[in-house]
């Protein structure tokens, strides 16, 4: 599954990362990489952002770029 | 160690800990990028560098690249690097610090936010920490200055340490009998390669690290609780600020309060300033001696000046209240907010920082577009952001508002802030779609991700808040106040001499009191300004602004106020002050001004809409074109913009006038 499908207060670990070298390299240094968890703390369909924490900090991410992340869900 | 330079993430009080060190009041907000360009100061006889903030060595952006480099220049002449972190990221803050550590330069590790650290539970074992990453580590608040004397303490006991080594090694090649580093070649080369060889080099780095990272913040910090208050807070505060309905509603109420406030809190402080400079204008006439500066100086230069410093309590408002949107936390919110609605237009939530500060003053906004990661964004947010309606605006609109708006509340809201929030509007939806033309036209080099840092909800640092609302405003006067004050004075001159001899403006006047047969004594002064060298030039430009509704008053006020916007108003006030024998401020003057031909106010609703919307689009403000050359690095955006918006502000004048009048 990826990133952008996740729902409010749904956590999961990132297990694949987008094949362009130059995303990767922008993800990695913003805490996205394989192993790293990720919640989601808002899944806004209206403006089509996912409001994340990761490693501490908040982040926007559109998700249209969220689709490009594998996950695996993790339970609650 | 004659030099010290601070780095760390962005947002992680870098600026604070620099005012301090230093007494100097560099800007200080609550979002990533509030810094964009290399600040020096000094601390006694140290100078201390404060670099914009990079999220690691890998620059994405132009204020980044600026740190990037500047730290490989202090690694080269082993100059002392201050790394200065954000306590709740700590793990986030030590990539980058391991990167700078592995280019084995003097280092030493300020944890900041210690309060926060505190109410968040979390326990930083400094001594554990010190121990694995081989140099100094101090835990402070650069808010309050805890922990400022032991930051100090680091040079002047000669504390900084070549820290250990993270993945250094990695880099290290035999040849012949002695062993070479390629690290600094990786960063020098990744810098340039952000695709190829060198990324892919990179990426491997970067997951080293993260490891290293990982088993370092394991052994040395611990969340003692579950409660983590302040981003418990944050993420309560983001479910009403984000939401879909209630954000965007609040967004728009925050935007429209501001605007009423500015008109609603100014009232009696310009009232005040307003009967100050009339008692100085009095005081001069009363007491200089000689007939002739007493006139410069009552009806030139205190008009001139008075004319745009009684907008001060406007501006300071204005000031403000930006800025406690900017130190709360909420303007990256606002980016959040409008991500969506700008990319219809080719742009992205990383230009509402930029945009919003250009209602302050356009140059650091342009400045602050660094930030941005998409050059074309970029250059995009450049042009257009001069749309944006800047303080120097608000004293042409508010009396020009005041001349045709009257002074009435519909539904408890004041139709002159109506007005205003009107003007607001339009310079931002132009600017909107000045970015929509703008993108499809410029060069797109790569498709990037978008992402947004959200910081933590902070209270306003007041203290900053109001310097910076201190400094912005006396800047705002010492920089206006110059131009408007050596303007006034040349005006004074071209207003007081004529090229015509003084029997030829006698028998002037004595046909004019023939023609109209009446005592025409309070019209001698028009009389003469009419004849002056000043009304000559005016009547030469007259048949290009006619079309517009501006006589040739309106039209020196026009040209003088190319070189910055508020010049308008003060050279009105000196342009008409020196005309009449009225005394009281400038809008009274404007107000009794009648047009010669029909005998109808001169300011009617016509005129006023036709120079509101001159003055939305045209692009008046040298320090402007000035930043867009500099941030281009060419003449030719600048020279564009200026024309391009020139010419929009004609056709637009020229077209309500003609509808209205």
């Amino acid at each position: 599954m990826h990133l952008n499908s996740l729902k409010k207060g749904e956590r999961c670990l990132v297990t694949q990362m987008p094949e362009e070298i130059a995303a990767r390299n922008f993800l990695l240094v913003n805490g996205f990489f394989v192993g790293a968890e990720v919640q989601v703390n808002a899944n806004d369909s209206l403006r089509q952002l996912l409001h994340l924490s990761v490693g501490g900090r908040f982040l926007a991410m559109r998700k249209a770029d969220a689709e490009r992340i594998s996950v695996q869900k993790l339970e609650a | 160690m004659n030099k010290i330079a601070l780095v760390g993430n962005p947002n992680v009080g870098k600026s604070s800990l620099f005012n301090l060190l230093t007494g100097l009041n560099q800007k200080i907000a609550n979002y990533a990028g509030a810094t964009v360009e290399k600040k020096s100061g000094k601390h006694k006889d140290i100078e201390i560098v404060d670099l914009p903030g990079l999220q690691s060595m890998w620059a994405h952006t132009l204020d980044e690249k600026i740190s990037s480099k500047e730290i490989l220049n202090f690694a080269a002449q082993k100059q002392p690097i201050l790394f200065v972190a954000n306590g709740l990221q700590l793990e986030t803050s030590l990539l980058l610090f391991s990167q700078i550590a592995d280019l084995q330069v003097p280092i030493a590790l300020v944890i900041n936010f210690k309060d926060e650290v505190k109410k968040n539970q979390i326990d930083i074992d400094t001594s554990a920490l010190k121990k694995r990453v081989g140099c100094e580590v101090i835990l402070m608040n650069s808010k309050t200055g805890e922990g400022l004397e032991e930051v100090v303490a680091l040079w002047e006991k000669n504390q900084f340490r070549v820290p250990m080594a993270f993945c250094r090694s990695n880099y290290e090649k035999q040849e012949g009998h002695t062993i070479v580093n390629s690290y600094q070649d990786m960063l020098v080369n990744h810098l340039e390669d952000q695709t190829g060889e060198a990324a892919r080099l990179y990426e491997s780095d970067v997951l080293k690290r993260q490891q290293l990272i990982s088993s370092i913040a394991d052994e040395t910090v611990k969340q003692t609780s579950a409660n983590n208050p302040l981003q418990a807070l944050t993420m309560k505060l983001d479910g009403i600020l984000l939401h879909p309905l209630w954000g965007t509603l609040i967004f728009l109420a925050t935007l429209f309060a501001i605007f009423q406030a500015i008109f609603a809190l100014s009232e009696w402080p310009m009232q005040l300033i307003d009967g100050l400079f009339s008692y100085f204008s009095t005081l001069a006439s009363d007491y200089i001696p000689f007939k002739g500066l007493a006139d410069l100086v009552a009806n030139a230069v205190v008009p001139g000046l008075a004319g745009v410093l009684i907008f001060i309590p406007q501006i300071a408002i204005l000031f403000f209240l930006l800025g406690i949107l900017e130190s709360t936390g909420y303007m990256a919110r606002i980016s959040y907010l409008s991500d969506r609605l700008l990319q219809k237009f080719g742009l992205s939530g990383s230009s509402v920082i930029p945009l919003m500060s250009g209602m302050a003053c356009a140059i650091p906004a342009i400045m602050s577009a660094r930030a941005i990661k998409n050059e074309r964004e970029r250059l995009a947010v450049i042009l257009i952001t001069p749309f944006m309606t800047c303080a120097a605006r608000l004293p042409v609109y508010t009396i020009l508002i005041a001349l045709v708006f009257p002074d009435t509340m519909i539904a408890g809201m004041s139709v002159k802030g109506l007005a205003l929030f009107g003007l607001y509007l339009l310079g931002t939806f132009t600017a909107l779609i000045a970015g929509f033309f703008l993108t499809r036209y410029l060069k797109q080099e790569n498709q990037s991700m978008w992402m947004m840092e959200l910081p933590v909800y902070r209270s306003p640092h007041w203290r900053n808040v109001l310097m910076d609302v201190f400094l912005k405003t006396k800047s705002f006067v010492v920089e206006a106040g110059k131009v408007i004050f050596v303007i006034s004075i040349i005006l004074w001159f071209l207003a007081s001499f004529s090229p015509k001899s003084e029997e030829f403006i006698t028998q002037k006047i004595d046909e004019v009191k023939v023609a109209q047969g009446a005592d025409v004594e309070q019209e001698a002064s028009s009389i003469r300004l009419q004849y002056s060298y000043v009304g000559y030039m005016g009547r030469a430009i007259e048949p290009v602004i006619q079309p517009l509704g501006y006589d040739w008053k309106v039209g020196i006020a026009l040209i003088t106020s190319f070189a910055a916007r508020e010049v308008f108003v003060g050279t009105l006030s000196t342009i008409y002050s020196i005309g009449s024998e009225d005394e009281g401020p400038v809008i009274e003057r404007m107000r009794k001004e009648r047009n010669p031909k029909t005998g109808e106010p001169y300011f009617n609703l016509a005129t006023c809409i036709s120079l509101l919307l001159f003055y939305v689009f045209a692009l008046q403000c040298m320090s402007t074109l000035a930043i867009v050359r500099k941030e281009t690095d060419t003449w030719r955006w600048p020279i564009l913009q200026f024309v391009g918006m020139l010419v929009l502000a004609y056709v637009t004048a020229f077209a309500s006038y003609q509808l209205l009048s």
